[in-house]
């Protein structure tokens, strides 16, 4: 709860600070609006450390790498929409969508090893 | 009849060579059987509390990671958002789907294996059952149980190792590639697997147990009325001891009729101890799929609640392709044990 109203309190500083800055300094208050949100992000991914690593302590008790591929398709996903929503507060709605395309390709490349060990499962059995 | 007045006694001082082997091979020896013989009522629920923690416990571990893996996909298809939420259930899927596929192909190879052992053990059991039914005086019975059972048996092991079961694994292979993709054609494949199986399943128990039933109704009447024969025969044509010997044959022909019922009930325990942890297993499966479904729909992972339902209906269907084998091989050996009554109506 502590940790909540600090970070908005810090969204509500830089909230202010970017409106002040865009009318004159409009670069800075894009940097700061980035910086702010990265800052965000990563206070958020020291939180789930633990969990990620104690689900990757779970990882033989799954079979195969699912979950593991589950992880890392968030991480993807988190990642791309962040590069996504930075790319369209600069006013570059395509390479916003270029980021997202690219966030969707590698989460689904993640499902390839997945999909690979299926149809061999699929080989196998029906022989 | 003779025979069966007079029966040659046992001169053997030990079994034959391949009775002995048989026995040596089913790695229990004489102390196992006379400590079977000293068993209580708490051994007996010892021994039933242990196959149902075998057939359940692979299902609880199942559903463990089920659960688990449930959660977690749920739970991280909410983090990711639109649109990624959509792949973060194509992965779940696929790892879901991984995870059911090779757990319901064991249940399907242990299913077909299970079958196959019943097999074997007809295969001795049935020609000393029916040569036992014989010396009682129920030789129609016994033809028709080492004949028609047997083959029937036989010919139904084989189906389901051969076309039910190999039927069964497409439609779990078509039930994980119909939620992955989501189309309705693979989902009604699927459903169309599952009713053949069902009619297949439906056909096979009436068949066998109409003309089963039928061949044991017809030989049991053949049998009564030859015993009724002969011991008219013996009371009219032999004098002075004619009642005697008939009684004789009376007696003797319920003595054979005791130690018949004896070794069917043997019998039939055997093959519920080898079908009955199988069959828990799969019922056990059964609700783990059914209860992963209502948790897959509750974390919003529906392709993987759909799977959970089409693999419901597959479990199920392992469980009936078991229970119609026990059904025959029960039904058959009981029909043959009440039956004959060694003509004493």
């Amino acid at each position: 709860m502590i940790l909540l109203c600090k970070l908005a309190a810090a969204v509500f500083v830089a909230a202010v600070l970017i409106l002040i800055l865009k009318k004159d300094q409009p670069a800075f208050a894009f940097l700061v609006s980035v910086c702010t949100a990265a800052g965000l992000l990563a206070v958020v991914v020291r939180q789930l450390q633990p969990l990620l690593d104690w689900l990757r302590t779970l990882d033989g008790y799954f079979q195969g790498q699912s979950p593991a591929a589950l992880l890392q398709a968030l991480g993807i996903a988190l990642v791309a929409q962040f590069a996504a929503d930075t790319c369209k507060e600069a006013g570059l709605t395509a390479a916003a969508g270029a980021v997202e395309l690219c966030g969707r390709v590698l989460a689904l490349l993640q499902a390839l090893p997945l999909l690979q060990s299926l149809l061999s499962s699929f080989a196998d059995y029906l022989q | 009849m003779l025979l069966v007045a007079l029966p040659p006694p046992a001169l053997a001082d030990e079994l034959p060579k391949a009775a002995q082997e048989l026995i040596d091979e089913s790695g229990v020896s004489a102390a196992d059987a006379a400590d079977a013989a000293g068993w209580t009522l708490t051994d007996v629920l010892d021994r039933l509390g242990e196959w149902a923690v075998s057939g359940f416990r692979p299902a609880l571990h199942f559903a463990a990671q089920s659960a688990g893996y449930l959660l977690l996909a749920g739970l991280l298809g909410l983090l990711a958002g639109r649109p990624y939420s959509a792949y973060a259930e194509i992965l779940s899927v696929l790892g879901f789907g991984s995870l059911s596929l090779s757990t319901a192909m064991q249940l399907t190879t242990l299913v077909g294996s299970t079958a196959q052992d019943c097999r074997t053990y007809l295969t001795s059991f049935v020609p000393v059952f029916s040569g036992l039914a014989a010396a009682g005086g129920q030789t129609s019975g016994a033809l028709v149980y080492s004949g028609m059972f047997f083959a029937m048996s036989g010919f139904l092991a084989a189906l389901a190792q051969n076309i039910l079961l190999p039927i069964l694994q497409i439609y779990f292979c078509i039930s994980v590639c119909a939620c992955l993709w989501g189309g309705a054609g693979l989902s009604d494949a699927a459903s169309l697997f599952a009713r053949c199986i069902s009619w297949l399943l439906k056909l096979c128990a009436a068949l066998f147990s109409l003309v089963l039933g039928l061949q044991n109704a017809l030989a049991a009447t053949v049998d009564n009325a030859a015993l009724r024969t002969g011991k008219s025969l013996l009371q009219g044509a032999i004098p002075v001891v004619g009642d005697a010997a008939a009684a004789a044959l009376t007696g003797a022909a319920a003595a054979l009729q005791l130690l018949k019922g004896s070794l069917a009930l043997a019998a039939l325990l055997a093959l519920a101890a080898m079908f009955v942890p199988v069959f828990v297993q799969s019922m056990a499966y059964a609700l783990c799929f059914a209860a992963a479904g209502l948790l897959a729909a509750a974390v919003g992972q529906t392709p993987c609640a759909r799977l959970c339902r089409l693999y419901f209906e597959g479990t199920r269907l392992c469980g009936s392709v078991l229970a119609l084998y026990f059904f025959i091989t029960f039904l058959s050996t009981a029909l043959l044990l009440l039956a004959g009554n060694g003509g004493f109506a």
